[in-house]
């Protein structure tokens, strides 16, 4: 076990394999269940509102764990056993998913008065520990959460490598989580469908995540030291890969040049910071972050609007699916068209006129949010505009607000400060309790009011890239 | 030697290969059936599955595990282990050996042919829902064609396990080349667990054959008064030594792999021959533990209670002998160590829940619960199953001629270990609350708990699909075995079947 293999005999190390199954299911798990936390909510007896709540902490708390734990990143002893914090991880968000599996009767199981919502506000906040310090929270979709740390335990290497490295690592983190999304929106679809609701369909769900990421704890428990590393190659994540590619070396050039920055409140770093990028970059900024927002505050209720509101069911041949279970395939076409997006992003951005495609490709996701309230009530015509919504990773690496490198973005200019990222992160945490107190006055008003925000900032990029102007 | 071709073309490792094949097969249905019903269980009410389709669950993942895994897979190490230990040549009779393997597989489609019936849609038939003890009126009275079906694949079973036991004893007896007193510990087990069989077993035959002459032939043997009650004596007469059966020879298991893997001998090799002989003998009188709660007299049940008490007095010894080879060993942690350590962990636990339950007025208050359930599968699946697999990677490269992938072998003990201390441990606390077993129904506060125990579940159903792929990828690539495959020629303990 001393012995280092050499890179082919690691690619076939079956120990790796089994943690890359296990993870990448227990990703797409864990999400699933995510996607259907707001329906569970309103089959215990609860509305939008309290979704929309629950989402919210649960992007605030990763916010302030992923500050922290940056901080951290930056002592000496951080590095000490990330192993044994990716194991911790898993094991943390596996009681986080059987916290929600047990939520409505938790409390007269262990005496506690923390009510089923409690319960699930418990859930949220562990599984944070996934996508904050988990090994594969670098896979897709990471836009709809807010942002974590880049892993920073891997030797830096030349900068054309990690260039490279960075296109490929995002293409695999792509295709690995839209799989591993894939596999479990067809769980999903089957549970809810013969368990006959999204309670029980809700419970295997998170029961199921549960007992796969205790088996990924397990196998990168067993392959010890050697997981991170090797989990990472895998991911293509090994050249300072996360998906906000190189940021951990603007923060550290950041943390050399902007030291006075300290000086200041949180929010006159923001601004100072703000103020001192271009005018251009500034807007783009800003209108990447709108549509951000908007797409954080629909999201959560896709499934209800779906479900509850629209009821879209499907019947094929003799057999005929309960809405709550064509919710599962249509998050099945959302992944398949981010494994197409992925494939067709470079293709896009090297033949079509960059600050085009991202252009197109934002309206597309901000219009879709009202596509969905006005498609006619045809399960494959929502699916369709579901695999659209899955395509944005086409625009992915083009988006101002992901610190792209210079090189690759629309809008060029200086990689984007530390304060405005992490404000950017702040504005959108707030984003899905609004969309859940918009979704409560009305479903049609809440959507319109994502696609106004998002078209709004589209608005905001054009004038960035000033069409129409010399 | 033992590799060369015997006196028939069925040598006593394709004897092995084939009971293993067998067992894996079946375990991996009976496993099926038990992943079915966890996850019925993961909520408090019935939802779709009507209660007796769960009824239906729990009586075929029993019978399959106990008669159709666990016994296959213990003859199956026996056979590939036990010539080679007490140099034989072969086997004694491997055409009645043969016979014997064969008879299991109509027996298992048989004692299977409810489930198999429900599944191609076959009228009438489906699967039996009588719990795997089969007591009348229940069973006797059951319109069911399947109960008929189990009924004369049991016999099968009986049939055939008294052959194998005969096969392996004549083995043991008129092939064993080495002296009894250097006779290992492991084919003492075999030994005695052969023994034990053929008195066991016909009896099982024969109380089969009463319940089927009730059936058939309406000659209500058990459907009287007392009938039920003479039902429960015989078939615990038969069932309790059944278990220890099932037990001894993963007690050889350890006491083989533990010493190898600790640089030691095995510490009191007469102490562990002499209880694996009383725990043969005692266990014959303890099967009316079973019975507390059936209206036997005080002084009877305090009779048996005593005597189930003294079973743990050689179970004890036998954990001494094992803690006492540990102490101070210098351990290397293969997949068979950390599976034999494992299986002592579960025995120590099983085993102390078990001392409880033979309390009579204990007995009574938890023998409906799952605190039995948890007791018997801490013994069964974290003792008996984990032995098991400890045996099988340690003699893996004698049964096939190659090796397994030594770190998914390790994934796929530390799984199984996990998985078996996460179900049962939860199922243990279900127990304490009293919570009734074999319903498929339970309070909702008791929900939490049961779908910790349903993961727990599903983490062992994943390990064994990590064995699959181990298994797959050692027969596909074939990576030829060493020839003493796990270094113990330089080691204190004799390494016999390596030579
Ligand atoms: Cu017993």
């Amino acid at each position: 076990m001393t012995q280092h293999p050499t890179d082919a005999a690691d690619r076939t190390d079956p120990i790796r394999i089994v943690c890359l199954v296990a993870l990448a299911t227990s990703h797409g798990l864990i999400r699933l269940a995510e996607r259907y936390l707001p329906e569970f909510v309103v089959a215990i007896g609860s509305g939008p509102i309290v979704a929309g709540a629950l989402v919210s902490l649960g992007l605030g708390v990763a916010v302030a764990a992923s500050r922290h734990s940056s901080d951290a990143d930056a002592g000496p002893t951080s590095d000490l056993a990330p192993a044994a914090a990716a194991v911790a991880s898993v094991l943390v968000a596996a009681v986080g998913l059987l916290a929600w599996a047990g939520a409505p009767t938790l409390d007269a199981l262990l005496g506690t008065p923390l009510s089923a919502l409690g319960w699930l506000a418990v859930g949220i906040v562990l599984l944070q520990a996934w996508h904050v310090r988990g090994p594969v929270r670098d896979l897709w979709p990471t836009d709809t959460r807010a942002a974590a740390p880049p892993s920073s335990a891997v030797p830096a290497r030349d900068e054309a490598s990690i260039r490279r490295g960075a296109v490929d690592g995002r293409r695999t983190r792509t295709v690995v989580g839209a799989l591993g999304l894939a596999a479990a929106a067809v769980f999903a679809a089957a549970a809810v469908a013969s368990a006959g609701g999204v309670r029980t369909g809700f419970v295997l769900v998170a029961a199921t995540g549960a007992a796969v990421a205790l088996v990924g704890a397990i196998a990168l428990g067993s392959a010890g030291e050697r997981t991170s590393i090797l989990t990472a190659r895998v991911l293509g994540e090994g050249l300072e890969g996360s998906n906000r590619d190189g940021e951990s070396e603007a923060r550290r050039n950041e943390t050399t040049t902007a030291a006075p920055a300290d000086a200041e409140s949180p929010l006159g770093a923001v601004s100072s910071a703000a103020s001192r990028l271009p005018d251009r970059r500034r807007w783009a900024v800003i209108g990447d972050a709108l549509v951000r927002v908007a797409l954080a505050g629909s999201w959560p209720f896709l499934i209800l609007l779906v479900v509850e509101y629209r009821s879209i069911g499907l019947s094929i041949g003799g057999l005929s699916l309960a809405p709550a279970a064509v919710f599962g395939l249509f998050v099945l076409a959302e992944a398949a068209g981010a494994v197409v997006g992925a494939v067709a992003a470079p293709a896009l951005a090297s033949r079509l006129d960059r600050r085009a495609v991202l252009a197109v490709g934002l309206a597309v996701v901000s219009l879709l949010p009202m596509g969905l309230v006005a498609a006619p009530s045809n399960a494959g015509i929502v699916a369709v505009l579901f695999a659209l919504l899955g395509c944005r990773t086409a625009i992915e690496p083009l988006r101002p607000t992901v610190g792209e490198s210079a090189r690759v973005a629309p809008v060029p200019g200086p990689r984007l400060p530390d304060a405005v990222g992490t404000a950017v992160q702040v504005a959108v945490v707030p984003a899905p309790l609004i969309g859940g107190l918009l979704y409560a006055v009305d479903p049609i008003f809440a959507f319109t009011i994502a696609t106004t925000v998002g078209l709004l900032g589209v608005r905001e990029l054009g004038r960035a890239f000033a069409f129409g102007r010399p | 030697m033992t590799r060369s071709i015997g006196r028939s073309n069925v040598d006593h490792r394709r004897l092995a290969r084939w009971h293993l094949a067998l067992a894996l097969v079946m375990g991996l249905w009976g496993g099926l059936d038990a992943l079915f019903l966890r996850t019925a269980l993961v909520t408090p009410t019935l939802g779709r599955l009507t209660a007796e389709t769960y009824n239906a669950f729990f009586t075929t993942h029993g019978l399959t595990m106990l008669f159709l895994f666990a016994l296959p897979a213990i003859w199956g190490v026996s056979y590939v282990a036990v010539p080679p230990l007490i140099e034989a040549d072969d086997v004694a009779a491997p055409t009645l050996g043969a016979v014997a393997f064969w008879l299991q597989v109509p027996a298992a489609l048989s004692i299977r042919a409810g489930t198999i019936g429900g599944i191609l849609g076959v009228a009438g038939l489906e699967p039996v829902a009588s719990g795997w003890t089969l007591y009348p009126p229940l069973s006797v009275l059951s319109a069911n064609p399947a109960v008929d079906a189990l009924l004369a694949g049991l016999a099968l079973v009986a049939v055939g396990t008294t052959l194998t036991a005969w096969t392996l004893l004549r083995t043991i007896l008129r092939e064993r080349e080495v002296r009894w007193l250097e006779v290992d510990t492991f084919t003492w087990t075999v030994l005695t667990a052969a023994a034990m069989s053929l008195l066991a077993f016909p009896v099982l035959a024969a109380t089969v054959a009463l319940v089927l002459a009730d059936r058939t032939l309406a000659t209500g043997f058990l459907l009287g008064g007392g009938g039920p009650q003479v039902w429960q004596h015989l078939f615990w007469f038969f069932a309790h030594p059944l278990v220890y059966i099932v037990v001894l020879p993963p007690m050889g298991i350890v006491s083989h792999v533990l010493p190898r893997f600790a640089g030691r001998k095995l510490f009191g090799h007469r102490s562990s021959v002499y209880s694996t002989l009383a725990i043969g003998v005692v266990s014959f009188t303890v099967w009316a533990h079973h019975m507390f709660v059936t209206g036997m007299s005080l002084p009877v049940r305090t009779v048996f209670m005593l005597t189930t008490l003294a079973v743990a007095l050689p179970s004890s010894a036998k954990l001494c002998t094992w803690l006492v080879t540990l102490w101070g060993g210098s351990i290397r942690y293969t997949a068979p160590m950390v599976a034999s350590l494992a299986a002592v962990g579960f025995f120590v636990v099983g085993g102390v829940t078990g001392v409880f339950l033979a309390v009579v007025p204990i007995n009574v208050r938890y023998t409906g619960t799952y605190y039995v359930v948890a007791h018997f599968h801490l013994l069964l699946a974290g003792f008996v199953a984990l032995a098991l697999v400890a045996g099988v990677y340690y003699w893996f490269p004698l049964l096939t001629d190659r090796r397994l992938e030594p770190g998914l072998a390790r994934l796929h003990v530390w799984l199984t270990v996990v998985g078996v201390a996460v179900t049962f441990g939860a199922l243990l606390l279900v127990g304490l609350a009293q919570l009734p077993r074999r319903v498929a129904t339970y309070p909702a506060a008791y929900a939490p708990l049961h779908q910790l125990a349903t993961v727990g579940a599903y983490v062992i159903a994943a390990a064994q699909a990590v064995f699959l792929a181990n298994l797959a990828r050692s027969l596909w690539l074939g990576d030829p075995a060493p020839n003493d495959p796990w270094a113990l020629e330089s080691g204190p303990s004799h390494t016999r079947e390596w030579k």
